[in-house]
């Protein structure tokens, strides 16, 4: 899991929903690493504790174990959700065809969740930090794209009522083949 | 050292036959079996601080508490995630079960890593015949781990002598060894493996914590106590070279959180189901179908999925790293441990916590002992402080310090590149 988790690109409606999670994990590992590099070289050192720069900062320092390992979680949730979608579900073609079964969906639907809530942790750290706005990436891919967080809370929401009420969550449309790839 | 005749290893004798497991499938099916027939009495056990003698016994006679044996001695030497799977299935039914053989895997492993041939040929067996190892590290008053008052005493006529007092000897109780942590005639730590019933132990019952109440983790006091030569592992050796050996003592105890969070979560999840009443003001027909409830316990399973894979992260890291340990792989699977050993205490706590304000004021009922969940959570997981694993994971990944080592201090912390960096115009 220290290298990027890459499920299989497949189109369908697996494919959809695989490449939601992926991005959203993708961009809070690019967030995590903005934020280390704007600690390492811009970020004030605290003031008139004899700490002469950021990293050496304990509070910092802590935060960025939690980052770390909830990157790692998200990558875990989203390997999670491969390993069950390679145990459950008909492989290609036939997933282009049928939704993903209902355990699948769920475990994807928790790694986006998780991975969302971790960008808007990291980005907002950084501003607290006194590091600049959302960086490039996720400026260009957050507000409208991924509507990070009602999205996150609704996710949740489908993973409870899966759990508790084996309710199964709504599928998204099928991703359709790039008529010119 | 030399083995004294008349103190050679006397093999623990067992009333009861004892499994052999063989595989990690295997492992993993008994301990479903075993964890099926312990959690029906957990809640029980922990109102009546009850001794669990007779399930640890169930336990030894599972063959569970040999499965890391090697394979050369006759063991299954399972994976790190069998192991890791085995601590949450058996801490998912009654937690002080489950922590109760912590020790007696890491001493397994004490042997594993510096024993003599003679000394794996003995333990082991006795191992795979249904032995426990409990343990007697700690000391009270002591400013750190290494600051010990325990004496292994070389004597004239050529054998050893033990004195010392010990406590948070989880397992000790319930164990057929135990393993001694003591500074030898030179100073240097060693491990002295001796018989519960030896002249000179007296392992007392007395730990009165408000969680993890069954793990008996009380005082030992050794007096006098005669250890051959052949019951002596030189513990010190393992800290002159990297190892994995410490962090397998904390991943354990991270399988054992989990275990927790997954009882408090299926608890949750039975009680949300069986409830009528919903909550004030939430204007549904049942609690199930109040959207707070719902959401909240879906984030809460995420979260709980969540330490169940950073505890697979750190096993595979592990395991990776078992076959040929150095600083690198030993460091990384450090901080994965840490990881998962930090995350593990935030949603056990979060779980076992908002079981009641999810389930409402029935739950708070002592009848119910739902409270155990976060007494034992609680209790467990201040064995260390997950700030500084989290700390320890942070200044890794930010500044490349290696776990274990002391936290650098800005004035001799800061690369040369970050002297010289200015502060970009905003």
């Amino acid at each position: 899991m220290s290298s990027p988790m890459v499920a299989p690109k497949q189109v369908g409606f697996l494919g959809n929903h695989f490449e939601q999670a992926l991005l959203k994990v993708a961009i809070a590992r690019d967030a995590l690493t903005e934020a280390a590099d704007f600690v390492r070289t811009q970020a004030p050192a605290p003031h008139g504790v004899g700490i002469n720069h950021a990293v050496g900062d304990p509070h910092v320092i802590l935060r960025f174990g939690q980052f770390r390992a909830r990157l790692h979680a998200a990558e875990g949730l989203l390997a999670r959700a491969t390993r069950l979608a390679n145990a459950t579900d008909p492989p290609a073609p036939a997933a282009a065809t049928s939704p993903p079964s209902a355990p699948v969906l769920v475990a994807l639907l928790e790694a986006q969740a998780f991975a969302s809530d971790l960008i808007t942790e990291i980005t907002g750290q950084l501003i607290a930090w006194g590091g600049p706005p959302p960086p490039s990436r996720q400026q260009r891919d957050t507000p409208g794209q991924l509507g990070l967080h009602t999205a996150t809370h609704w996710n949740y929401h489908h993973a409870g009522n899966y759990y508790l009420k084996g309710v199964a969550p709504p599928t998204l449309a099928p991703l359709t083949p790039d008529p010119h790839p | 050292m030399s083995i004294n005749a008349s103190h050679a290893p006397a093999p623990t004798s067992f009333a009861q036959p004892t499994r052999v497991i063989s595989s990690d499938a295997e492992a993993l099916q008994v301990a479903q079996e075993v964890a099926h027939q312990l959690a029906a009495g957990a809640s029980q056990r922990d109102r009546d601080r009850r001794l669990p003698a007779a399930e640890l016994d169930i336990l030894s006679s599972s063959g569970l508490l040999a499965v890391t044996v090697p394979r050369a001695y006759g063991g299954a030497d399972v994976s790190h995630a069998t192991v890791a799977r085995l601590f949450q299935i058996l801490s998912a039914a009654d937690p002080a079960i489950g922590q109760l053989p912590q020790n007696h895997f890491v001493f397994l492993d004490a042997i594993r890593q510096d024993g003599t041939p003679a000394q794996k040929a003995f333990f082991f067996r006795e191992v795979l015949a249904g032995a426990r190892f409990g343990n007697a590290q700690a000391e009270r008053g002591s400013t750190s781990a290494l600051d010990l008052k325990t004496r292994l005493t070389r004597t004239a006529n050529g054998y050893y002598k033990l004195d010392g007092t010990k406590y948070y000897c989880t397992g000790a109780i319930v164990a057929h060894w135990i393993p001694v942590a003591a500074l030898d005639d030179n100073n240097r730590l060693i491990l002295a493996y001796v018989q519960k019933d030896a002249p000179g132990v007296d392992v007392r019952p007395d730990w009165n914590a408000m969680g993890q109440r069954v793990t008996f983790s009380g005082t030992t006091i050794l007096t006098n106590v005669i250890v051959p030569a052949a019951h002596i592992i030189e513990h010190w050796k393992l800290f002159d070279r990297p190892s994995l050996f410490h962090s397998f003592a904390s991943f354990l105890h991270a399988a054992i959180d989990v275990g927790i969070a997954q009882n408090a979560l299926e608890d949750t999840a039975a009680l949300l189901r069986s409830r009528k009443r919903p909550r004030l003001g939430a204007g549904v027909e049942r609690p199930l179908d109040d959207p707070h409830v719902i959401m909240r316990f879906g984030q809460l399973a995420t979260r709980f999925h969540a330490a169940e894979e950073l505890l697979l992260h750190a096993a595979q890291l592990l395991d990776e790293a078992a076959p040929k340990v150095n600083a690198q792989n030993a460091a990384e699977a450090a901080v994965a441990v840490s990881e998962a050993k930090a995350f593990a205490e935030d949603v056990a706590i979060e779980v076992t916590s908002d079981l009641f304000s999810l389930v409402g004021s029935a739950s708070t009922d002592d009848d119910l002992n739902l409270h155990r969940h976060w007494r034992n959570a609680r209790t467990h997981t201040v064995h260390d402080a997950n700030q500084w694993r989290y700390h320890s994971a942070g200044n890794y990944f930010l500044n490349g310090v290696e776990p274990g080592k002391p936290v650098r201090h800005a004035a001799d912390e800061a690369p040369t590149l970050l002297t010289t960096a200015t502060r970009q115009p905003r």
